[in-house]
């Protein structure tokens, strides 16, 4: 494990329960800064405004605390506006459930109660991956995750790839098209052409890069 | 008179006679069948309704209306109870597919002539629909009663593995608590853990047991605004909390009582935009704790009381059932309205006294 909070990492905390959250915060504040929320409301606000290296994710919250809706929701959120690595740390441990979280992206699913050694070993590998891409990211390898269904074709497979990896440059160069669509090697009217396919809104000032 | 005309005179008065006792015994089979029918009805109350129990003792009824034999096969879940025919005959069979719930009753007439052909088929329609009635009422309150069973266990699970967390994050942090700083940190995580925990494991135990328990509790006077601005805290919610007032009561339930109401409408401000606020006023021997919300009105309100009864995708229907419970049993009450602008509950309680132990 790390030295104490020295790695310059932020981790956010989604759980509704505050007694437990207090208690993860203070395991986890040891060696990363810590950023809390208790609904989607709240996590989405502090993914808006900070970059977090990784989240850990309750999947039952309210107002629907007995279904996996309103995590799966947060993953989506992630997946589509960060490179944040999500941890599902949650009761809601059906074996569906797990393998909706897995099809959606995250990085490890990890069913209550854990020893906390293992949840801490899971934010240092996510941490590890994470660096990983980014070193492979700097000489021009974007790496995405894709799901598909044997069977289903190729075309959907391509779709989604070219959505993800899309979304990817345009998020990490703020959305400048002219930067974005020299990164991915394509002209700039192709690049609004997916934009429009894929039903992004894009601001004036972003596509111009200012 | 001619022979002739004597001989027709007295062919029709013996006709007369054959169909007039041809029809005397019809009415009597129809009544034996009326009687019998209404016999098993009885048959059916005495059973308390209970579809086994009724077909287990129908045979001796069936027999007074000359039945053969009967057969039934019913199904439901993972139950099912037949009885196979041995007589020989002319089976006639009704039958129902519910789904999860089928039902099939047969008997076997000992003709179908003589007319009585309709009346063993309204005799096997009205068994049949004791039969279905009995099935579909137990199916029903079985179906009901593991719903809201598993809705206990999916809500109790849920908390019940936070719990282990909590306890198994504790034990760790414990552990590795290095310095004294790191001492004061814990005890300040701690202490805000506190009030969250209590309202966890009172409200397991609340749900547990459904109704308020009758075991005597201690009592003190609260204040209602205290305990209301520390769940606003909790949930983190903008809600303005005015005015004062105590009740004397036991803190646990009253916590209870404010958790509920307060969680409620933070699972409304979670989905939709909301402006609330929570009054506290003295009306004399009472307080009324209003709590406003500017949200959607309720759908159903007549019922949101009711044990169970929910709106919410995964809720349970608990929450408000259990406020109304408690709040009742304190000599209160509980209302819900749908206003211009949003939503009201209200709900009163006695006001704690001078002569109440402070």
């Amino acid at each position: 494990m790390a030295d104490d909070n020295v790695t310059g990492h932020n981790v956010l905390i989604v759980e509704d329960d505050t007694s437990l959250r207090k208690q993860v915060c203070f395991a986890v504040e040891k060696y990363y800064t810590v950023f809390e929320a208790q609904n989607r409301k709240e996590a989405v606000r502090v993914l808006k405004n900070t970059d977090i290296s990784v989240a850990i994710l309750d999947l039952g919250l309210p107002p629907a605390s007995n279904t996996p809706a309103e995590g799966l929701k947060i993953i989506d959120h992630i997946m589509d506006n960060t490179e944040t690595k999500i941890l599902v740390l949650t009761g809601q441990d059906d074996k569906d459930v797990a393998a909706t979280t897995i099809r959606r992206g995250v990085f490890d699913f990890i069913a209550k109660p854990v020893n906390m050694e293992k949840v801490l070993y899971a934010i240092e590998r996510a941490i590890l991956f994470r660096n990983s891409e980014q070193v492979i990211g700097d000489d021009g390898v974007k790496q995405i995750q894709v799901s598909a269904k044997l069977g289903d074709g190729l075309q959907s497979i391509r779709e989604e790839a070219e959505r993800k990896l899309i979304r990817k440059v345009l998020l990490e160069n703020n959305y400048n098209i002219y930067k974005s669509a020299r990164i991915i090697g394509i002209r700039r009217e192709n690049l609004y052409y997916f934009i429009k396919k894929f039903g992004w809104k894009i601001t004036r000032n972003a596509a111009s890069g200012r | 008179m001619s022979f002739v005309g004597t001989a027709a005179v007295v062919v029709l008065a013996a006709l007369a006679v054959v169909g007039a006792a041809f029809l005397y015994l019809r009415a009597l089979i129809a009544s034996r069948f009326a009687a019998a029918i209404l016999e098993i009805s009885d048959l059916n109350e005495q059973v308390q309704c209970v579809a086994e129990a009724f077909l287990s003792e129908i045979h001796a009824y069936l027999n007074k209306i000359w039945v053969r034999d009967f057969s039934y096969d019913i199904s439901y879940g993972d139950t099912h109870f037949k009885k196979e025919l041995s007589a020989a005959g002319c089976p006639v069979t009704r039958a129902y597919d519910g789904g999860d719930l089928k039902i099939s009753f047969t008997i076997v007439p000992i003709s179908g002539g003589f007319g009585l052909k309709t009346l063993y088929s309204s005799a096997l329609e009205h068994i049949f629909l004791i039969i279905r009635q009995d099935m579909v009422m137990k199916h029903g309150t079985l179906n009901d009663a593991l719903t809201n069973a598993l809705k206990i266990q999916v809500f109790v699970q849920h908390d019940i593995k936070n719990i282990a967390q909590f306890i198994q994050t504790s034990y760790y942090n414990l552990q590795n608590l290095k310095d004294e700083a790191d001492e004061l940190r814990y005890v300040r995580h701690l202490k805000e853990s506190y009030t969250p925990l209590m309202l966890k494991a009172n409200k397991i135990i609340n749900t547990m047991e459904l109704k308020p328990s009758d075991k005597p509790v201690p009592l003190q006077t609260i204040k209602i605004e205290a305990i209301v601005q520390q769940l606003v805290s909790l949930y983190h919610l903008e809600c303005e909390v005015k005015g004062t007032g105590s009740v004397y009561a036991n803190e646990g339930t009253i916590f209870l009582i404010f958790d509920n109401l307060v969680k409620n409408m933070y699972d409304k401000y979670l989905e939709e935009e909301l402006e609330m606020s929570l009054e506290i006023i003295d009306e004399g021997d009472n307080i009324r704790v209003s709590a406003f919300d500017s949200g959607s009105p309720i759908k159903d309100i007549d019922k949101i009381f009711e044990p169970f009864y929910t709106t919410k995708t995964g809720g349970s229907g608990i929450g408000l059932y259990q406020i109304r419970t408690h709040v009742t049993k304190l000599g209160g009450t509980i209302t819900a309205a749908n206003v211009e602008n949003g939503v009201i509950f209200d709900i009163t309680l006695p006001k704690a006294n001078s002569s109440d132990t402070l």
